[in-house]
């Protein structure tokens, strides 16, 4: 009779396979990486140089996007700097007297920057080490506003500053911090200069700016900003002490707008370059087009399709809060700093606004754009590249704004 | 890359010149037969400058410190560090003392890329010391692109001064801009480039005269180009008609001048009249 076969054998064989599959389930199972736990310094100077790198990320946040720490009470610093809603919130953006006001407590919220290493919680400050500016207040401040260059390092404005570590109270780290926020780069192409030629064959003056690195100021100087140049000049003097006045465009001569830029080692902003800013490349990534395009805006082509246009058919136009965005034009809120009105490249305050001056190395007289918010909407100045002559003295009926421009050569 | 540094910071020692050398914004004079991370064995019993690290302290002024070896042979080998006025070469102090000195060394090695320095020393007992030092000043400009600002593309957004201990120190302003009129970037007729441009360092800005090549002469100070016997504005490169090297006497079209004066060439550059 023939035995049966034995189910133990096959249960051994099947247990057995299993075992193996899982030891090379277990052996080939895809693991974390390995932790790169890094140990608490055992000297207060490395830990202080570790803790403060670590913490650069959120001071330069602090730096360059003020705004964003500003809750809706506003700040509580009177001396330094005022919250207006008129003024938009890129003016707290790389703004030293912001920095002076948080780390004052003028915000309300705002403590020491705090960063967790080494599984400890570390607490970075600024430091109070700068000389008062008793034009604006008799307390120390923490920064002072230097110019460059300083043997190999590149800038023209920096903030010095220095930061310090709760839990290595007797270190100090100065270090300068750049305004990264100020200006914003014009693009290699080829650019038109003028309105749009009447015969549509003409090119009119062309030019262009490949092998340059041109940098234009997206806002205009304020009467801030020229206090800074004020100060570092020796004109304290002169300082404008009005809070409410400093987000305002600076409203100098021609002579002293061309110092003020100067002396940052840039130039006041020229006609052509305001024209390459403003009037919207057709196509962005052919920077050789056959034919460069003149836009009546620079939103918009064709005038005749904007409000402006349609002011100077209807007599009874109602402006809306958008047409006061893309431009102020008389008959709008004031705003000062607003982010609304850009062109494709950054700039602010193409058209409307205030009235502001130039360099013009084309047409000499051509020296002012004179669209801004003195003007009807249905009037002819709301046009790119219209152009009106200034003699450059101040004059109270007809305020001038101006920026400036940088060409760096490296 | 941040977390490389902070790595890496773990083995500075204050007592060491690491955490100075890490504010370093040049490194010069390297030794130029050195390869990186090469055991340096020769020439035999002789001192030899490694390289020189240019930083600022605290008060913003500026020091160097050269890096002397002494390769050993009959006797051991010698690290000594020389701090010298900027302006100073280091070659000068060769057989001078340093200011430190690591003695009776076995072997040395070195290596300097654009943001790191490492130096590995071995002692008399063959025990190791590594100091692995992150070039936080060092910077290489990126190419500029839409919404970028100058200071971005220029430098870094945080410049490092020297840490210290204890209180305030006064800070000196010293700085070392060039003075208007003076030729900041020097282009030949030919288009070459006689040396690099340093024309950031202008206290007011700069100007070109355009030449037709991509890049013309430049010099510090401001000037309104295109008026009455200025020279005549840059126009571009797009505008040439010929293809060779330019000349304003056969081609001025790379410049123009303001309305109502003409282009006239005063040997290759183009003045208006």
């Amino acid at each position: 009779m023939k035995k049966k076969p034995s189910f133990v054998p096959k249960l051994i064989f099947i247990l057995s396979s299993l075992s193996i599959l899982s030891i090379l389930i277990l052996f080939f199972r895809p693991q974390p990486a390995p932790q790169l736990k890094s140990l608490r310094p055992k000297q207060s100077e490395t830990l202080f140089a570790h803790v403060i790198q670590a913490a650069l990320p959120q001071v330069q946040k602090l730096w360059e996007e003020g705004d964003l720490f500003i809750k809706k009470d506003g700040l509580q610093c009177p001396d330094e700097i005022l919250f207006d809603k008129k003024v938009g919130r890129s003016y707290f953006q790389c703004q030293p007297h912001f920095w002076q006001c948080y780390w004052a407590g003028g915000v309300k919220g705002a403590g020491a920057i705090e960063v967790n290493l080494f599984g400890e919680i570390f607490h970075v400050r600024a430091r109070r080490s700068f000389k008062p500016i008793p034009s604006y207040s008799s307390v120390e401040r923490f920064y002072e506003i230097i110019k460059g260059p300083h043997q190999e390092m590149n800038f023209h404005y920096g903030v010095l500053i220095e930061l310090t570590l709760d839990e290595v109270p007797d270190m100090s780290w100065p270090m300068i911090l750049t305004d990264t926020c100020r200006d914003t780069y014009l693009p290699q192409r080829i650019y038109g200069y003028g309105k749009r030629p009447a015969d549509v064959k003409d090119n009119g003056f062309l030019w262009d700016n490949f092998d340059r690195h041109i940098f234009i100021d997206k806002f205009y100087v304020t009467n801030q900003m020229v206090n800074e140049w004020r100060i570092l000049s020796g004109k304290k003097d002169q300082l404008i002490a009005d809070r409410t006045a400093w987000p305002k465009p600076a409203l100098l001569t021609l002579a002293d707008q061309k110092a003020y830029c100067s002396f940052w080692g840039k130039r006041l902003l020229e006609a052509k370059l305001f024209d390459a800013a403003t009037m919207t490349p057709m196509d962005l990534k052919n920077p050789r087009p056959q034919r460069i395009l003149r836009p009546q805006t620079p939103w918009q082509r064709d005038l005749s399709k904007t409000f402006l246009g349609m002011s100077r058919i209807n007599p009874d136009y109602q402006l809306t809060p958008l047409d006061c965005q893309l431009a102020q034009v008389q008959g709008c809120h004031e705003k000062y700093f607003t982010t609304d009105s850009v062109t494709w490249m950054g700039l602010h305050f193409p058209l409307g606004y205030f009235p502001e001056s130039m360099e013009n190395t084309i047409e000499p007289d051509k020296n002012l754009k004179l669209s801004s918010r003195f003007y009807p909407p249905d009037s002819e100045v709301h046009e790119l590249g219209v152009r009106s002559s200034w003699n450059g003295q101040i004059n109270q009926e007809l305020p001038v704004a101006f920026r400036c421009y940088e060409e760096v050569s490296l | 890359m941040i977390v490389i540094w902070l790595v890496s910071l773990l083995n500075l020692v204050f007592a060491n010149p690491s955490l100075k050398w890490s504010q370093a914004t040049q490194i010069t004079e390297r030794h130029e037969f050195y390869a990186n991370n090469e055991v340096i064995e020769k020439p035999k019993d002789s001192w030899q400058l490694l390289l020189a690290i240019i930083y600022k302290d605290s008060q913003l002024k500026t020091h160097k410190d050269c890096l002397f070896y002494y390769v050993p042979g009959e006797d051991a080998g010698r690290l000594k560090v020389k701090t010298i006025s900027v302006e100073d070469k280091c070659e000068k102090y060769l057989f001078e003392n340093g200011n430190q000195e690591w003695t009776k060394l076995k072997a040395l090695q070195f290596s300097f890329e654009h943001n790191y320095l490492t130096l590995s020393i071995t002692d008399e007992f063959f025990q190791v010391e590594r100091w692995d030092i992150p070039l936080f000043n060092s910077y290489l400009n990126p190419k500029p692109k839409l919404m970028m600002s100058s200071a971005e593309y220029r430098s870094p957004r945080f410049l490092f001064l020297t840490p210290y201990k204890g209180r305030s120190q006064n800070l000196l302003h010293a700085r070392n801009a060039l003075p208007d009129k003076t030729l900041c970037h020097d282009i030949s007729e030919d288009c070459s480039e006689k040396s690099p441009s340093n024309c950031t360092k202008c206290e007011n800005g700069w100007f070109e005269i355009p030449n037709g090549c991509s890049q013309g002469p430049k010099y510090c100070g401001q000037m309104v180009c295109g008026a009455k016997n200025r020279p005549a504005c840059r126009r571009g490169m797009s505008f040439h008609k010929q293809e060779a090297a330019p000349d304003c006497r056969v081609d001025s079209s790379f410049a123009y001048c303001s309305k109502g004066l003409r282009i006239q060439c005063q040997g290759a550059l183009p003045y208006c009249f």
